[in-house]
């Protein structure tokens, strides 16, 4: 969606036109939800993230800026949201065990790996799910969701800067626990002959 | 080479996609979207216009209660 669409999009949601929010959620919900999944690794979770979300757009739409950038927004509202939820709950050790999750040692195929479609995709997701909330995020909302730097510093609350040195640490982490799912090495060592 | 250069790295993760929210439940959100939108729960206009009203004259209010709380502290000290 270009700028000019989404700010016009943007001023007939303020008036309350129903069509014009119909096509930001056409738009942005997918992404939406492919961030709050994987943030939360629970699908019934990040619909219901997912829910209140919208719900926060549509009932602050006309006390926002028109010049708002919708994307950076919802992101930032979706994540707050998120946050709020492992506060609530203090998820991200207990939960894997008391809800039907999928984690990164798990054997079973997560939605996300059926998704994946390639080798590849599946290691990265699960790759993904073994990091740390904190890495997680950056990655899937600079890598993933295509935000810049900058914008996915404000979605976080932390400045460019800290975040660009998050985003590479996140990286390295990454490519860290690919490589120790690479199933490639194992085969090169079966090659070997005596 | 078993992990690749970063920059492909993040364009691998820009290529991954995901399952979309079920078609039901979305549904029962953008419904719910739509009544928000058409002013269900929504304040009318007398009410955004009372709290518009109420939003500047509180803000005024404290600032007239804190000269006059100033004024009378130097009352008090004998500097006015």
């Amino acid at each position: 969606m270009d700028r000019d669409t989404e700010l016009a999009l943007l001023e007939r949601v303020r008036g309350g036109d129903t069509a014009a929010f119909d096509a930001i959620h056409a738009a942005f919900n997918a992404r939406l939800y492919g961030f709050l999944a994987r943030l939360a690794r629970n699908r019934d979770v990040a619909e219901d993230l997912l829910e209140e979300t919208w719900l926060r757009f549509v009932t602050h739409a006309d006390q926002l800026r028109a010049d708002t950038r919708l994307g950076p927004w919802l992101f930032t509202v979706a994540r707050n949201l998120h946050v709020t939820w492992c506060r609530a709950r203090a998820v991200e050790r207990r939960a894997a065990a008391s809800l039907d999750m999928w984690t990164a040692e798990s054997p079973a195929e997560s939605p996300f790996d059926r998704a994946a479609g390639t080798e590849l995709g599946q290691r990265l997701e699960r790759a993904l799910g073994s990091l740390s909330v904190e890495a997680r995020e950056v990655l899937l909302l600079v890598g993933v969701e295509g935000l810049t730097p900058s914008e996915a510093a404000g979605v976080c609350g932390v400045t460019p800067e800290a975040m660009r040195q998050r985003l590479k640490r996140a990286r390295t982490l990454l490519a860290e626990r690919l490589a120790e799912s690479d199933p490639r090495p194992v085969v090169r060592l079966r090659e070997v002959k005596p | 080479m078993t992990v690749a250069p970063r920059d492909e790295l993040m364009e691998t993760l820009a290529d991954l996609s995901g399952p979309a929210p079920r078609a039901a439940r979305d549904a029962r959100v953008r419904a719910r979207c739509h009544a928000v939108l058409k002013g269900v729960g929504r304040p009318g206009p007398f009410a955004r216009k009372a709290r518009w009203a109420l939003d500047r004259v509180l803000p005024a209010a404290v600032l007239i209660y804190g000269v006059v709380v100033v004024v009378e502290g130097l009352k008090l000290a004998g500097l006015l």
